[in-house]
């Protein structure tokens, strides 16, 4: 494992290990695929999961690549960060077709478009109008109440138990 | 008069039409649908139709304390519920720096083979359901409750156990339950020659099962597919194995390899791995040393998880189950990533592999693949 984290440090991208079978390599949006590549060309031959995390504080978006290594038993995290303001990001299908649909699912739920990818209708939705529902800033309780017309008191006579914050 | 050739239309249109296979269809796992586009008996194009499932697993999560979420974890998936738990609890610990006792890490290893045990047993019914064989399901959900009946004497539940704990387990094993679980793996095993008679050496499986839905070693790889299945096509790849968690290094067992790739040769995976499974067991209870079940944890209700991230992975019965885990520093998950093994089979590989198959074909594939769609309705 040490030897890739030493490679990819030397090709200017920050990589450290995270566990016994684990490293990260952080980079930049541009530099993904050639990363991506370099990492399936030395053994990395298996897509494991591609993934999303909203950083509202940061107004970023980080992506996540997981691929693993069958033959050296490690597994490598790939992470990117691109702007929240309208995100895009380019598509890995030409390194896995398999990425088609992770990146349908991320463009569904988190709003990010990707360049390339020739599918990205509805998935697990259906004639969703509102905010993608796994960003941050898509409040759930309201949506509720919003949609279902719900209102605690006055209508059902129903009083939910107070809420206790845990801060 | 001349009989016409097997499965040619007499008529030379062929006509395309659609088929839903699912959500209400014998021949599909789940709450999910294939739709599948017809051309006579076979299958020229399909469209998964999945989100009939969808509980928002991942942004529920983010709202419920680290402990909380125990209770929330073990519904993602219903044939093999521990994995969740396991997973979800080894990320905490990771980031957290929890070390677990070996004995807590021993009982672990017992739930996760039980549950592994149990959810091959829900496969061998699988097989005859899709198959017309229909003492296969009614023998393997049988024998799957004497398990389910243990895990009640251990956990208080049946099928969600809600058992783990960060740090360990929540109960200790009670007086008498090694005893009774060294029984029923007697009772498993004098079982399984049954199950080879029945299932496994049955001509007419055979012929139904073998040559379905090949899947060579390279399309598995490049496909994300993992666990039975890639080891059904000749990968020898098992994460117990070749990345140790909890005490499986300590354990002496073998990965079978059947490796022809077809249906019959993922049923019969299952078949062996589910012996090594027993064997396991066996060494658990001779090995399990004393010691506290658990080490405790700071206040739930105050339980800070150090800002990080982590994935965390366990070998299920179908294959790699991953927890993604970020944390803030919060007494909340700041978002956690749920990496379901059939994701990749169910969502994109069917695509490829339905592709020109045989209508009655079609569950054959979704079973013996284990197609579990709460893996991807998370």
């Amino acid at each position: 494992m040490l030897k890739y984290v030493k490679t990819l440090n030397s090709m200017g991208l920050k990589a450290r290990p995270l566990g016994d079978w684990e490293f990260e390599v952080l980079t930049p949006k541009e530099r993904v695929a050639e990363t991506l590549s370099y990492l399936k060309g030395s053994g990395f031959e298996t897509f494991i999961h591609l993934m999303c995390v909203d950083w509202i504080d940061d107004g970023e978006f980080e992506l996540v690549y997981n691929v693993e290594s069958y033959g050296e038993a490690i597994q490598a995290l790939v992470k990117t960060r691109i702007p929240r303001e309208k995100p895009s990001m380019m598509t890995m299908m030409n390194l896995w077709g398999l990425c088609q649909v992770y990146e349908r699912e991320i463009h569904e739920f988190f709003g990010i478009k990707f360049e390339g990818n020739p599918n990205l209708e509805q998935f697990f939705l259906e004639n969703w109008m509102d905010l993608p529902p796994l960003r941050k800033d898509f409040d759930t309780k309201e949506f509720s109440e919003e949609l279902f017309g719900f209102k605690e008191d006055e209508s059902h006579g129903i009083k939910a138990p107070e809420r206790i914050e845990y801060k | 008069m001349e009989l016409r050739p097997l499965n040619v239309s007499s008529t030379n249109k062929r006509k395309r039409y659609e088929l839903f296979i699912g959500p209400n269809h014998p021949g599909i796992s789940g709450n999910f649908s294939y739709v599948l586009e017809m051309e006579g008996h076979k299958v020229a194009d399909v469209t998964p139709d999945p989100g009939l499932l969808h509980r928002g697993f991942e942004k529920l999560m983010e709202r419920r304390l680290w402990t909380q979420n125990l209770a929330l974890v073990p519904r993602i998936c219903v044939p093999e519920p521990d994995v969740n738990e396991v997973a979800y609890c080894m990320a905490i610990e990771h980031l957290a720096g929890i070390e677990v006792p070996k004995h807590a890490q021993y009982i672990r290893v017992m739930v996760l083979e039980l549950a592994r045990i149990a959810s091959f047993l829900f496969g061998f019914g699988g097989v005859g359901g899709t198959t017309g064989l229909y003492t296969a399901p009614n023998w393997a959900i049988g024998d799957r409750d004497y398990i389910l009946d243990l895990f009640e004497w251990l956990t208080g539940g049946r099928v969600y156990h809600i058992y783990q704990y960060p740090g360990g387990v929540k109960n200790d094993i009670p007086d008498g339950w090694l005893e009774k679980l060294s029984d029923l793996l007697d009772y498993l095993e004098s079982r399984l020659p049954e199950y080879d008679n029945l299932i496994f050496r049955n001509p007419i499986i055979r012929d139904r099962l073998k040559k379905v839905g090949y899947l060579s070693a390279e399309d598995a790889i490049e496909n994300g597919i993992t666990g039975p299945n890639l080891r059904a096509s000749g990968v020898n790849w098992d994460i117990r194995k070749t990345q140790p968690y909890l005490v499986y290094d300590e354990l002496d067992f073998e990965v079978p390899i059947t490796g022809n790739g077809d249906s019959y040769a993922r049923a019969l995976q299952r078949r062996l791995e589910l012996e090594e499974s027993i064997k396991i067991l066996r060494q658990c209870i001779d090995q399990i040393p004393d010691g506290p079940y658990k080490v405790k944890i700071p206040n739930p209700f105050e339980f800070r998880v150090p800002a990080g991230s982590y994935y965390s992975k366990v070998e299920s019965s179908r294959g790699e189950f991953g927890y993604y885990v970020v944390s803030n520093g919060d007494v909340k998950p700041y978002r956690v990533y749920i990496r379901g093994p059939s994701y990749s089979s169910g969502l994109y590989y069917a695509k490829k592999a339905m592709n020109g198959m045989r209508i009655e074909d079609v569950p054959v594939w979704i079973h013996m693949m284990d197609i579990c769609p709460p893996d991807f309705d998370r």
